[in-house]
């Protein structure tokens, strides 16, 4: 080894990679780079925008997929609402009211099973395709034929075959073709679809990501559904990886897909051949950038002209210039705790088994004073004040604000540990007081609010009597799911995420026999069941209205769970950022993202 | 074999190992008297869980009452480094002493013996070694679940292998001195061999890298619980401090210190913990053995 | 000499060390399989589950992925599978895992080749200033530094790093692979990516923008993979130096009145550099943990970033596929290194050293 020369090369090495690295630093002051193929343009506004013709959006996860009929997660659904467009979309701020799109007109029958679209002439595929309603009619029969297991499919099962179905794959095995073909029927320029019975919440349904329009034509010769059997039988519920339009798109959207690179970036580009009037910026480019530092000063340097920011981190972009703050937005989610009224056999989270102080029996919840007495030991001032700095509020029922039929007279529990300590002393003939209870509850890894929300139930049961004991655990996201899903859990806290804004997205899974969360814990009454069957067969607003508001007091007198709060959300962007309205149920942060735009006008 | 007092003589002369054994004695004494300079509250249920003074995800700067500051979720810190001090020396001395075990028991087996035996433990090591290690714990961790029970073992299951290694290099060293092929000669068992020449003999640079690895596994536990696998929230660990205090790096603009404390406080903890350790090892180092180069 | 001979053994050896990354490879895919007794098919079938809503077909999902088999049914499944150069589905990309590899490969290559020689060379060089004087100055001072930087928590100096260079000096040194503007060059037609590492393709296409810029963000995460592990080698260079100081032949070139640069460099440095050399393997293994945390906090997506969200999400393909790449690697470094030390050091018996 020649070591003679060691320092001195070394010294060259570093004086050439700090020369390289001055370059673009130099460069960068005399002319901002350009895109390539980009005119250099003159009068540029006073206050100077970064990246002018790009948007740029730093969030914590990308998309799983980009088939609108496949994926069932928010970072998919924001990117597929830019490259496809469903027939009609909510107007503005409304959930209720809707502006055509890809429909120029619509009308639903006298009996609400009828629903009709006029399908809009001289729109575009990114390909240069045209529009027909042919490809309305492929589009809705292609996601029901693939029904991805995991998918987002069910809201159209159910409408169109009526409230017990919800897959393709039945009891006798798949579903005749014929039955899902039969639903959409195309008739002129007109595509009909045609309903099992009423569905009022269907319009809300098909403004969703699911119901894009897709590409016919260029959907078969990529290997898709062809309408025959064996390609039905072939292509339904498909592995993860395994339908074909999972990383490419074609849509009539306001931007097309130029390149995504999974877990790094998606970027779009701007569709210049837009039947409407072209986007307002060139590229939109979505980073995942998993570290909350690392957000935050790309957004206060500019480089990201939006970034997802956490609840918890308000208090750090407080009095950052340049800002434009959207505060008090009620989302569509909703936390709770669920009573389980039959714990499993198998469950190791109940001590002893039995009621001695140190454990609970497995029908522990099924006293209607247990849960009472529970709720009435959660102090929701704290959680929403000190655990989320004030920016949610209580709900008393799974029908949150902003969903169709909310009801603002709701009656809610607050703490009271008086009534908690009367109603403990009367749960099981007063044994529970007299011997006390020991179980465990569990959070998931991470989730500081909701390892919040079991602390303060253990600490005021605990004060109540000193012989309530609760356990804590933390269990990783795939253990908690077990723990619920198998019935292991005496308790469980999870939140429910909107998929379209009418009461009964919310009702069924929290509190038919059926839904996700109430079958789960096993929660069955057959009232709440007939009102749901009801409230959902109904076209009549002020008849669903009234069911609602009684389903809701069931859930007040039945205490099935305790509900938590509805967090309010924020949204933080470069000022330069104009365009941006809320509403509640868009699948994007950044709401209608052809609305936006970069400019100080 | 180097007598004691030469040893301490040694440490005495060089000021870098001074400095390591004052920083280590320091942390002895905090974790010996944790009850007493952060005695727990009344009926809290688990001493090692930090008590919290409220639930505001924002950091409170030292106070009186707080005097190094609370932590997003108003976690005191002051409460959560001193008894973080305990978990540290668990982790690093339970791991390591659990290391020295398999490592001394696998090592002699293959070194002595040779042969097949040697084959078979050599070619397990190389399946461990050949997986990365973090990313081995990190799997390990998410089985077991978070608690710092699950991030021990996966410490363990991880840094084995290369005690095995070291072991076994130096005892076929040792194992062809002529005290030992006389020892063999007299008859002796090969457990009385093992134990009375050959490890007494062999075991000294095994020693020193358990010293010098202490520090290495606690700054492991610290990156496991960084990356979200450690100990759960709350628990006094440094390296899940620094967890809670990672998202409160750089503060709002025109006071970009505003959260030092989260930051810098459980982290010089967690350096001058890992420094004491290394300062100490690399002093034994020097002193004991120049051939340990060659690890 | 019998030069003849020794290729001969040469050839041999390499066949014999090549052969041995076979068992290798499969112990190492026994350890995740056994790995995944841990967890209950619905725990493994989570996977899939981003959404409590999307649990309603779990049974659907342990049945389609086959998550209720007998363990063995699966690895077979598993093996198979490999043999026809499937590696599965990576879950938390969206991607195959062949794909996936390839995509995130670049991305650390990139920080591989700069932080290594930092790593070595660096070391070796400060290693060896400080032995040559040891107990000055010098030497208490890279000894302290080299303490420290080993004592330093990796995430916690990136942190500060990115603190300071991007927060205060605002963006001089960013995270990521390249800026925005940047990002769209390399994309554009007028840019061949012909390697996918940024900075050669820069180079490559002759633009210097792209250059500077990936340069730029290399900087700080090399700098985070450097600091601790130059330290690693810098106290090995040290102490081999001292012990190769002190050997008779030193005294003797000492005593022949060779000038101390010379000894230093031409003699002791030589031998010294044998034990760094047979440490190179781990250094590769330190490198792997470190690039993990590295590119976590600087959002630098490579395979680190790649295969710690794996194992987060038990996307077991990825994570098997991971141990498999770095297996292969780590097998292949040691090989080399072998390699180098018996060409180095002739007194080394190939056949005596196969661990």
């Amino acid at each position: 080894m020649k070591t003679k020369g060691l320092g001195k090369a070394w010294l060259l090495v570093v004086a050439l990679i700090v020369a390289a690295m001055m370059l673009p630093a130099c460069a960068a002051e005399e002319a901002p780079p350009l895109p390539p193929g980009e005119e250099e343009e003159e009068e540029p506004p006073a206050p100077e925008i970064k990246n002018p013709d790009t948007f740029v959006y730093a969030t914590i996860g990308g998309p799983d997929a980009l088939d609108p009929a496949y994926s069932y997660d928010t970072a998919s659904g924001e990117v597929e609402q830019c490259f496809y467009e469903t027939l009609i979309f909510f107007d503005g701020e409304s959930t209720t009211e809707f502006v055509p799109v890809l429909a120029t007109e619509w009308n639903m029958s006298e009996d609400g099973k009828t629903y009709r679209f006029k399908i809009r002439d001289g729109v575009k595929f990114h390909n240069g395709n045209d529009l027909t309603p042919e490809d309305v009619e492929y589009s809705f029969e292609r996601g029901m034929v693939q029904d991805y297991g995991a998918g987002p499919q069910w809201m159209f099962f159910e409408p169109f075959f009526g409230p017990d179905t919800h897959s393709s794959r039945t009891d006798e095995g798949l579903m005749p073709l014929e039955d899902i073909t039969s639903k959409v029927e195309v008739d002129g320029q007109w595509v009909q679809f045609n309903l099992f019975a009423p569905y009022e919440p269907f319009l809300q349904i098909l403004c969703g990501p699911w119901g894009s329009v897709v590409d016919k034509e260029w959907c078969i010769e990529n290997g898709d559904w062809d309408g025959t059997q064996a390609s039905y039988e072939a292509l339904n519920d498909p592995p993860a990886g395994g339908s074909p339009l999972q990383a490419i798109a074609n849509g009539t959207g306001p931007f097309a897909l130029e390149r995504w690179e999974p877990g790094v970036e998606i970027s779009l580009l701007r569709n210049d051949n837009y039947w409407r009037e072209p986007a307002n910026f060139e590229r939109l480019i979505i980073k995942v950038v998993d570290e909350w530092t690392t957000r935050k000063l790309m957004l206060e340097a500019g480089d990201a002209d939006h970034i997802y920011v956490p609840r918890a981190h308000i208090a750090e972009l407080e009095g950052v210039e340049g800002l434009t703050v959207y505060k008090d937005m009620p989302t569509l989610q909703v936390d709770a705790f669920f009573f389980q009224f039959a714990i499993s056999p198998e469950s190791t989270f109940v001590g002893s088994g039995e009621l001695d102080g140190n454990g609970i029996p497995l029908d522990f919840f099924t006293d209607l004073d247990v849960r009472l007495g529970f709720t009435y030991a959660f102090d929701w001032e704290t959680y929403l004040e000190d655990a989320l700095m004030g920016e949610a509020v209580q709900v008393g029922s799974p029908i949150v604000d902003g969903l169709s039929y909310y009801n603002p007279d709701q009656p809610m529990y607050s703490l009271d540990l008086a009534k908690a300590e009367e109603h403990l002393k009367k749960a099981w003939g007063g044994q529970v007081w007299e011997k006390g209870f020991t179980f465990t509850i569990a959070y998931n890894a991470g989730n500081l609010v909701r390892k919040t929300a079991c602390e303060i139930l253990q600490n005021n049961l605990f004060q109540i009597n000193p012989e309530f004991k609760v356990n804590i655990q933390v269990m990783q996201w795939p253990t908690l799911l077990r723990g619920m899903y198998m019935q292991l859990l005496p308790m469980f806290q999870i939140g429910w995420l909107a998929d379209y804004p009418d009461a009964h997205n919310f009702i069924f899974p929290f509190m038919h026999s059926a839904g996700t969360f109430s079958g789960w814990q096993n929660y069955h009454n057959p009232e709440v069941d007939a009102l749901v069957a009801q409230g959902i067969g109904s076209v009549d607003p002020a008849g669903r209205q009234v069911i609602y508001n009684q389903l809701g007091q069931l859930y007040y007198d039945d205490c099935p769970g305790i509900m938590l709060a509805q967090p309010l959300g924020r949204r933080y962007f470069r000022d330069w950022v104009q365009g941006f309205y809320f509403n509640p149920i868009l699948p994007s942060q950044l709401g209608n993202i052809y609305a936006l735009s970069k400019s100080y006008d | 074999m180097m007598g004691l007092r030469f040893v301490l003589y040694q440490l005495k002369k060089n000021p870098l190992s001074i400095i390591g054994v004052a920083i280590l004695i320091t942390f002895i004494i905090i974790a010996i008297l944790a009850p007493f300079i952060a005695p727990p509250p009344e009926g809290h249920y688990d001493r090692y869980m930090i008590p919290r003074d409220g639930f505001s995800p924002t950091p409170q700067p030292p106070s009186e009452e707080h005097i190094f500051g609370t932590t997003e979720g108003q976690y005191d810190i002051f409460y959560g480094v001193i008894w973080g001090t305990r978990s540290a020396f668990q982790v690093g001395l339970i791991v390591i002493g659990v290391v020295l075990v398999i490592g001394i028991l696998l090592g002699s087996l293959s070194g002595y013996f040779g042969g097949i035996i040697d084959e078979i433990i050599m070619r397990i090591t190389d399946i461990f070694l050949a997986f990365p290690a973090l990313i081995l714990a990190m799997a390990i961790t998410v089985a077991l679940g978070p608690s710092l029970k699950s991030v021990m073992l996966a410490l363990i299951t991880v840094s084995w292998p290369p005690y095995a290694r070291l072991i076994r290099g130096d005892i076929l060293v040792v194992r062809e001195e002529d005290y030992v092929e006389a020892s063999r000669g007299i008859g002796s068992s090969h457990l009385r061999i093992i134990t009375r020449h050959i490890l007494p003999n062999s075991i000294y640079p095994t020693l020193i890298m358990a010293s010098l690895d202490i520090g290495a596994v606690v700054l492991a536990a610290a990156a496991l619980s960084f990356l979200g696998l450690g100990a759960p929230e709350g628990y006094a660990d440094w390296g899940q401090m620094i967890n809670f205090s990672r998202n409160w790096i750089v503060g709002p603009p025109g006071d970009p210190l505003a959260y030092w404390y989260t930051v810098t406080i459980p982290g010089i903890f967690i350096f001058l913990f890992v420094m004491g350790w290394n300062l100490l090892g690399d002093s034994f180092r020097d002193i004991l053995d120049p051939r340990l180069a060659r690890r | 000499m019998q030069l003849w001979g020794f290729a001969l053994e040469f050839r041999a050896y390499i066949i014999r060390r090549l052969a041995l990354v076979v068992p290798v490879l499969f112990g190492v895919s026994l350890l995740v399989f056994a790995l995944l007794q841990m967890f209950s098919p619905v725990e493994r079938a989570a996977l899939y589950v981003t959404d409590p809503k999307q649990f309603a077909n779990i049974t659907e999902i342990i049945e389609k992925y086959g998550l209720n088999d007998p363990l063995w049914v699966q690895y077979g499944n598993w093996i198979s599978q490999i043999f026809h150069g499937n590696l599965g589905w990576s879950k938390v990309v969206s991607l195959p895992v062949t794909d996936a590899i390839l995509n995130f490969l670049p991305a650390t290559l990139e920080l591989a080749i700069f932080a290594t020689p930092l790593i070595i060379l660096g070391g070796i060089f400060l290693g060896s200033k400080a032995a040559a004087h040891k107990d000055k100055a010098v030497d208490h001072i890279t000894r302290a530094g080299a303490i420290m930087g080993w004592s330093l928590p990796t995430f916690w100096l990136g942190l500060m790093l990115l603190m300071i260079f991007y927060g205060f000096f605002s963006g001089l040194f960013p995270p990521e692979r390249l800026s925005t503007a940047m990002n769209i060059v390399v994309h554009s037609e007028a840019f061949t990516q012909y390697t996918g590492l940024h900075f050669l393709d820069a180079i490559l296409n002759g633009n210097w923008q792209v250059l500077g810029d990936s340069l730029r963000h290399l900087f700080l995460p090399v700098i985070t993979l450097t600091v601790v592990q130059l330290a690693f080698i810098m106290r090995l260079m040290r102490s081999s130096m001292l012990e190769s100081l002190g050997k008779g032949y030193i005294l003797t070139a000492r005593a022949k009145g060779l000038d101390e640069n010379t000894v230093v460099s031409k003699h002791a440095r030589r031998n010294a550099l044998i034990p760094v050399l047979t440490i190179a393997g781990y250094i590769f293994a330190l490198l792997v943990n470190g690039v993990v945390i590295t590119e976590t906090i600087f959002n630098y997506k490579g395979l680190g970033w790649w295969a710690w969200q794996s194992a987060i999400h038990l996307d077991i393909p990825s994570v098997l596929a991971f141990a498999l790449f770095n297996g292969i690697l780590f097998v292949l470094t040691n090989l080399v290194v072998d390699l180098l030390y018996a060409k180095i050091d002739p007194r080394v018996r190939l056949g005596g050293q196969a661990a």
